[in-house]
């Protein structure tokens, strides 16, 4: 059970005592309609993922036809192996760990948290003006700025390598440095102040009475930074030359491409899917098991204004 | 050609490299980069002969067939023992982008061949191709050797998959149970809309159970195709003059209509979007609908993926107007391993282009991938009834009247894309057929203008 | 925004005062030398594309601001996308924001399984977009589509979600609105911390359950609301997958949004000059809803008594 729920049950107890008869059945009334809502916006909402991984259970015909097939029948549980094996699924999924997603992670949380504390806690000259043109970068569509960027980074000598992803991230990301800050604004000035008496600098601040707080949104931004970048294809589609250097959401994308073009590839659809469902499997996973600190971290995001 | 001052070359580079050198010198801890070849000084071409040839594929089916050809001894010999850096899927996106950094790969196939060509991204191979011992001009068939040349400059090697674009496939089967007699195939447009009323069939609610044809799908979807039905040449190459508010484009525009308003409009865009997302035919296949345009590609895939519905494929010639009822159209167009202007390995790939010509790639792309190419000694040992309808293809060639080249304008992707929505403002009649090509027209003429190709 | 003012005047730096513009400046070089690495050069570089006429082959030739004109009056595309984003962004955000704030009380009542209904709702927002459009695409599909079968077998008329111009912008939107766990989980968590000492006292007083929702709840989130309405506008604006794996920009351009169609300008019709003004259009109308929004936030953003 999540903290939330405790706290909500603890307020019920309190409410108990005043409640009186006719009350109660609009009570009973209440949460059966709260239940059917909830239980009908679930099966809206899952659907879809129901639908992806049955599909990836599926033969061609079975995708195609009228009515639809709801539950596969026969189950094909080989297309999990036949997808993975149609390309080098494992080399992918190594790339997409241990090249881009952990290191991109990291490094953006460290520099993010850096750059936030500056805009956070320590009053300076032009600080708004920098934070606004910070916010503002997220506003101008990738796709033109992609080509003096590619230019860049083949400049170094970057292309088929993951610098241009790790680099970049060593610079904060706009997003994080939003959230963390505003998260850092809501943690009273006192704390800072009594370490400063104690002659703590400011990096003493942040790694001892700052990050220790901020857990929640360290988790929002590990999460969210991860997702990301396990997703991301159309910057490996740019710099990734060779199909062992590809990460698995490109792999995910030329599985598509082959899919678009039929011709001699059959089950491409299922095979597809059935990818699909492999490759979110983890990043669910992860929301399910962080999700008490990562609701508590999301929590924070926007209230300070 | 003004030039202010700055050249883009310049300005990039210099932007670029300050950029470069301070990055370098503000992330020095993480020195591994600079372990990786020194091509931050472009031009410096390695002095040693490349052994590596970089050949980038827009789609992703040549995939098996290229992984069984790097294997073959033959190949090996041919190359040279230079191996191969083969990025499949990679799309315009990035190719564009390899190129603005001046970074292309050697070689690459099934891009906008003209577009990349007159605007000078790739390199005029007709001096490579003369000297050729294995590239044979008389060997291939005519309109595809044409297809290559493009203002008399040739735009790459032709291969991969160059044959014949236009034929009507007719599901026989239907056909006869909707007591149409498959013997003879419709060959105008007021034949083929009277098996299209035969075909088209309703459930009670009005939902769309299964129809006859789509005029604007697969291969009839560009405006090439419905121009040469009519016999409108819709862009001079010559004298980059366009011709698509002619009347007869309009009528073209009207006609094929009728056969969407006639099944529902909504129906067809829905069937559309799935096979955009699945390949063409996946309503063929499904017995949904009842004849396609098609190239010479349709019967070999419909028999790989639904040989039920395969068996009962007939091909004939693609529809024209009654008025020209005896022309026989066919399209045939370039698809060529094109050597990108900034490539380092030029003769690598042209090898690469000339090794598409032997038997042993011909007979792995037929056989993995079920792709023909126009080469006739090679043509004459293939099985032409190996799937049916297939035959039609093979045996078109002498018989065609109007050779159609298509992809040829440089523009040809925008026009596709106004044609797209005007032509279905006409079927959901909210636009007069005759203002839509004016309309069509206006746009193209502005088009071309704007991108400085006037 | 609230600026947590220097107590000190402006006169002079004392010395705090100079060592927190030396420890600030520092803090932010990771960011500060990042954006003029990694931004500057390509923003300034796309500024000067968007008065060229470029294709990313030729040399880029300087025509000033005529691609701005020409987007303006004679481009057959512009007022349709501009339209078409508009309307997306102008409905499905808002309805995205009055959803998941609606889910979010839904989840915030005295339920069991809260848990899990959060996490049935906030999942589909993890799911790479490529795959979940493949996958709206075989239930919407009028032909082949999950909903469409069954309305078949039902005996009733196919609803064309994606392939009817009337429709096709409703239904992109309501996947847009699927997709919205990340603000339904930001509302849930923002409501956790209201306090129960309001509700409280607003039942004293005799408020219904309307009541309490309008004038206690409403008010408080209003801060978050805020944030969710910004980013889901930067957002919005910009979604491109969705739409572009999905429609294609069809039916007859009803969903060629904005950045769909930058993206044709700029890699497949080799416009990359009028992409880079569209792009910078954009970036001004972003900038002039975000601006709009914060500076009409004051009259209907509640701040907390503490800043």
């Amino acid at each position: 059970m999540t903290s939330a729920s405790q706290t909500v049950t603890g307020t019920t107890q309190v409410q108990q005592p005043s409640k009186v008869r006719s009350q109660s059945f609009g009570n009973t009334v209440a949460k059966f309609a709260i239940y059917t809502l909830l239980i009908l916006l679930s099966i809206t909402w899952i659907f879809p993922l129901y639908w992806m991984a049955t599909s990836s259970l599926k033969d061609d015909p079975q995708i195609y036809t009228v009515p639809p097939v709801l539950i596969p029948n026969p189950a094909y549980w080989n297309n999990f192996y036949d997808a993975w094996t149609r390309f080098d699924f494992n080399q992918a999924a190594f790339n997409s760990v241990f090249l881009y997603s952990v290191p991109v992670t990291i490094l953006t949380l460290i520099s993010s948290l850096i750059v936030a504390y500056g805009f956070a806690k320590i009053p300076f000259r032009g600080r708004e003006p920098l934070f606004w043109i910070c916010i503002a970068t997220m506003m101008l569509p990738w796709q033109v700025t992609m080509v003096p960027l590619f230019i860049i980074f083949k400049n170094l000598g970057w292309i088929n390598t993951y610098w241009p992803f790790v680099v970049p991230s060593m610079f904060g990301n706009a997003y994080f440095i939003f959230l963390l800050r505003q998260f850092f604004r809501s943690i009273p000035e006192e704390l800072s102040d009594a370490a400063r008496i104690d002659g703590a600098g400011e990096f003493g601040i942040l790694w001892r009475i700052i990050v220790p707080l901020s857990k929640p949104a360290i988790a929002v931004v590990l999460l969210f930074r991860f997702m990301w970048s396990w997703n991301d294809y159309l910057g490996p589609l740019i710099y990734i030359n060779t199909e062992s250097m590809q990460p698995l959401a490109l792999a995910i994308y030329r599985m598509r491409t082959l899919a678009l073009s039929m011709g001699t590839t059959a089950m491409a659809y299922p095979h597809l899917m059935a990818v699909s469902t492999l490759v979110a499997l983890p990043i669910i996973l992860i929301f399910i098991f962080a999700q008490r600190t990562f609701i508590e971290g999301i929590s924070t995001t926007g209230l300070k204004g | 050609m003004s030039n202010n001052g700055i050249s883009r070359r310049q300005f990039l580079q210099w932007g670029a490299m300050t950029t470069g050198v301070v990055v370098l010198a503000a992330c020095a801890p993480s020195g591994a980069p600079s372990s990786a070849p020194a091509a931050g000084s472009e031009g410096a071409a390695p002095a040693a002969a490349p052994t590596t040839v970089q050949y980038w594929f827009a789609w992703g089916n040549l995939d098996p067939a290229m992984a069984k050809i790097v294997e073959t001894e033959e190949f090996k010999a041919h190359m040279g023992g230079a191996t191969l850096e083969y990025k499949a899927s990679a799309d315009e996106q990035s190719i564009l982008t390899a190129i603005a950094a001046g970074t292309p790969p050697d070689g690459g196939s099934n891009y906008s061949y003209v577009n990349f060509y007159t605007r000078g991204a790739t390199i005029d191979v007709k001096d490579m191709a003369e000297a050729s011992t294995v590239l044979k001009a008389d060997d291939m068939l005519e309109g595809i050797w044409n297809s290559a040349f493009y203002q008399g400059g040739m735009i790459g090697v032709p291969g991969i998959e160059c044959f014949n674009w236009w034929g009507l496939n007719v599901n026989a089967n239907t056909a006869e149970q909707d007591g149409l007699d498959a013997t003879t195939l419709p060959k105008t447009w007021d034949e083929v809309l009277e098996w299209h009323k035969a075909m088209t069939k309703k459930d009670d609610a009005g939902n769309l159970l299964t129809f006859g044809l789509d005029p604007y799908d697969a291969m009839a979807g560009e405006p090439d195709f419905l121009a040469a039905s009519y016999g409108v040449k819709w862009f001079d190459e010559e004298t980059g003059a366009f011709d698509l508010a002619n009347p007869r484009f309009a009528e073209g525009m009207d006609t094929l209509g009728e056969f969407i308003r006639i099944a529902g409009p909504d129906q067809f865009a829905g069937m559309r979007q799935v096979e955009g997302n699945g390949g063409w035919g996946a309503a063929y296949n499904a017995g949904i609908q009842n004849m396609i345009i098609e190239g010479y590609w349709h019967p070999g895939e419909t028999q790989i993926q639904q040989p039920e519905v395969a068996q009962y494929n007939r091909s004939g010639w693609a529809p024209v107007p009654a008025d020209r009822k005896d022309a026989n159209i066919m399209a045939t167009g370039l698809h060529a391993v094109v050597i990108f202007k900034d490539a380092k390995n030029k003769e690598g790939a042209f090898k690469l282009g000339e090794f598409f010509q032997t038997p042993t790639a011909l007979n792995t792309i037929f056989d993995e991938v079920g792709w023909i190419h126009g080469v006739k000694s090679w043509l004459s040992t293939i099985d032409k009834n190996k799937y049916p309808g297939l035959a039609f293809y093979v045996d078109a060639g002498p018989e065609v009247t109007e050779w159609t080249i298509g992809r040829r304008c440089p523009i040809n992707s925008f026009v596709v894309t106004q044609y797209t929505e005007l032509r279905e403002q006409v079927f959901r009649d909210l636009i007069d057929p005759q203002a839509a090509a004016d309309e069509l027209q206006k746009r193209a003429e502005a088009e071309w203008q704007a991108q400085g190709l006037g | 925004m609230a600026v947590s003012a220097p107590p000190a005047q402006r006169r002079g730096m004392t010395k705090t005062e100079k060592r927190n513009q030396v420890m600030g400046l520092l803090f932010i070089s990771p960011w500060l030398i990042g954006f003029l690495l990694f931004a500057l050069f390509p923003l300034a570089a796309s500024l000067y594309y968007s008065m060229t006429n470029y294709d990313f082959i030729r040399e880029p030739q300087f025509i000033g601001a005529a691609n701005y004109v020409r987007l303006f009056t004679t481009d057959p595309d512009f007022w349709t996308v501009m339209y078409n984003t508009l309307y997306y962004v102008g409905i499905g955000v808002p309805l995205g924001i009055a959803v998941a704030f609606l889910i979010a009380n839904l989840l915030n009542s005295e339920i069991k399984g809260r848990t899990l209904f959060r996490s049935v709702i906030y999942i589909p927002s993890i799911v790479p977009t490529v795959c979940a459009a493949m996958v709206w695409l075989f239930i919407l599909n009028v032909q082949y589509g999950a909903i469409n079968g069954i309305l078949k077998t039902m005996g009733l008329a196919t609803i064309p979600f994606l392939s009817s111009p009337e429709l096709a912008k409703p239904s992109l939107i309501m996947i847009y609105i699927w997709a919205q766990g990340t603000a339904v989980v930001i509302f849930l968590a923002s409501l956790q911390d209201v306090p129960r000492s309001l509700y409280d006292a607003a039942l004293v007083d005799g408020a219904n359950a309307w009541n309490r929702f309008w004038n206690v709840t409403v008010p408080l989130c209003t801060p978050v609301i805020l944030f969710n309405f910004i980013m889901g506008i930067i957002a919005a604006f910009q979604d491109f997958t969705l739409p572009f794996v999905l429609t294609g920009g069809g039916p007859m351009k009803s969903t060629e949004f904005y950045v769909v169609n930058l993206y044709r300008n700029a890699f497949v019709q080799f416009s990359i000059g009028k992409a880079s003004a569209m792009a910078w259009i954009l970036f001004l109308i972003i900038l002039l809803f975000s601006v709009i929004l914060f500076r009409t936030s004051a009259r209907w953003v509640y701040y907390g008594g503490e800043k």
